[in-house]
């Protein structure tokens, strides 16, 4: 997902602008939406670990449920804390309605609220967001430092000698250009306003997650 | 991970930026096919020409129950409130059990994404009908002399789950 295109779909300004363009029959716009959160949905069904024909149909309703509140949603960029929540109450619904079917000891329905896994939202969110924020703002800085950012992050990490060959600069060049480059990185509009998302879960009770809003000061 | 070079001049912070950014550029969750092709679909059965009946009680959700049910008890019950309307509806097994309130002569349609099925109902506005296991589905109704509604798209996971 979102892979094909070049990343595009991830620049748009936020989700304000998709979300009124679908509540006006624009059904490209809806693809769009879909490229952008197709994965979180996904990746909520996978955390609660339902079988494929059970996340095929979570996902489908929550969709189909999106599409009647496109007129009425409160905050259009709080779209996809809608859709995490929404898919992981269908997750709780469907593992309690599974619970049902056999008697259980009366603690075992609660079972479910203790288990770290089986409270996903805030950890799937956050982990799609900051990708995808990483991924924007990684293309949004010049040629130069997204090139020295790619080779520094890759797996094996290019050596300073490599690097020096590659973009014909003296390798005591590289140390305070990267300085620079990671501080224009933590300076991107994507990334500030990730951090703002992951303040705004912090200050619902979000627990576990990256302490990221440090990182971009 | 990898071992980026260390230094002096190499702050902690900087180090969990690029392991940050290794990550978000690493693979990735694949989505089925089947399952965007579904999103992208549900498009289509955007609603223009009916009142939406909003969710106004499911037992599934009903923290209250959750914590007694110590018995199997394999019935859903949810209610469904428009601005004239409630529409009672049980889950039971395979079959839904609808009932429209205040009581009156009402015309329904179960919808899935497959497909319409008109529904008989009877004078006092009680309906019965198979539900498609675990599929999503959603009702529309009209009473005599008034429009129509429709409920949010619902799901019947009590049966063969």
């Amino acid at each position: 997902m979102g892979q094909d295109d070049g990343g595009r779909n991830e620049d748009y300004d936020g989700d304000r602008g998709l979300v009124a363009a679908a509540a006006a029959g624009d059904s490209q716009a809806w693809g769009l939406l879909v490229d952008r959160y197709a994965g979180l949905v996904w990746s909520v069904c996978r955390r609660f670990r339902l079988s494929d024909s059970d996340a095929e149909d979570v996902s489908q309703t929550v969709w189909l449920r999106l599409v009647e509140r496109l007129d009425t949603l409160r905050e259009p960029n709080a779209l996809a804390g809608w859709l995490a929540t929404s898919t992981r109450n269908e997750c709780i619904a469907l593992w309690r309605a599974k619970k049902r079917q056999v008697p259980v000891a009366p603690d075992a329905a609660l079972n479910l609220w203790d288990d770290p896994d089986a409270r996903p939202l805030d950890h799937d969110l956050l982990s799609e967001e900051r990708g995808r924020a990483l991924r924007a703002s990684l293309r949004s800085l010049p040629d130069a430092c997204r090139q020295l950012l790619t080779l520094l992050f890759a797996d094996p990490p290019t050596s300073y000698e490599e690097i020096s060959v590659r973009m014909g600069v003296s390798k005591g060049f590289i140390g305070p250009t990267r300085l620079r480059c990671l501080k224009k990185l933590r300076a991107c509009p994507h990334l500030v306003a990730y951090v703002g998302l992951e303040q705004e879960l912090a200050g619902t009770g979000a627990r576990g997650t990256v302490g990221y809003a440090e990182l971009a000061d | 991970m990898p071992n980026w070079p260390t230094d002096d001049t190499w702050p902690t912070d900087d180090v969990a930026l690029l392991r940050e950014l290794a990550r978000a550029h690493g693979p990735r969750l694949e989505v089925p096919g089947r399952v965007v092709d579904a999103a992208v679909a549900a498009f289509t059965w955007r609603t223009i020409d009916a009142e939406l009946a909003e969710l106004d009680y499911d037992s599934l959700l009903d923290e209250t129950l959750a914590v007694r049910s110590g018995e199997a008890d394999p019935t859903r019950a949810l209610s469904f409130r428009t601005g004239g309307s409630t529409l009672e509806v049980e889950l039971a097994g395979q079959d839904l059990l609808g009932q429209l309130l205040p009581p009156g002569p009402v015309e329904v349609v179960l919808q899935t994404p497959d497909g319409d099925c008109p529904l008989r109902t009877n004078a006092a506005g009680f309906f019965t009908a198979p539900t498609p296991a675990g599929r999503p589905f959603r009702l529309w109704c009209r009473p005599a002399g008034g429009g129509w509604f429709v409920t949010d798209w619902l799901r019947n996971i009590g049966a063969g789950a």
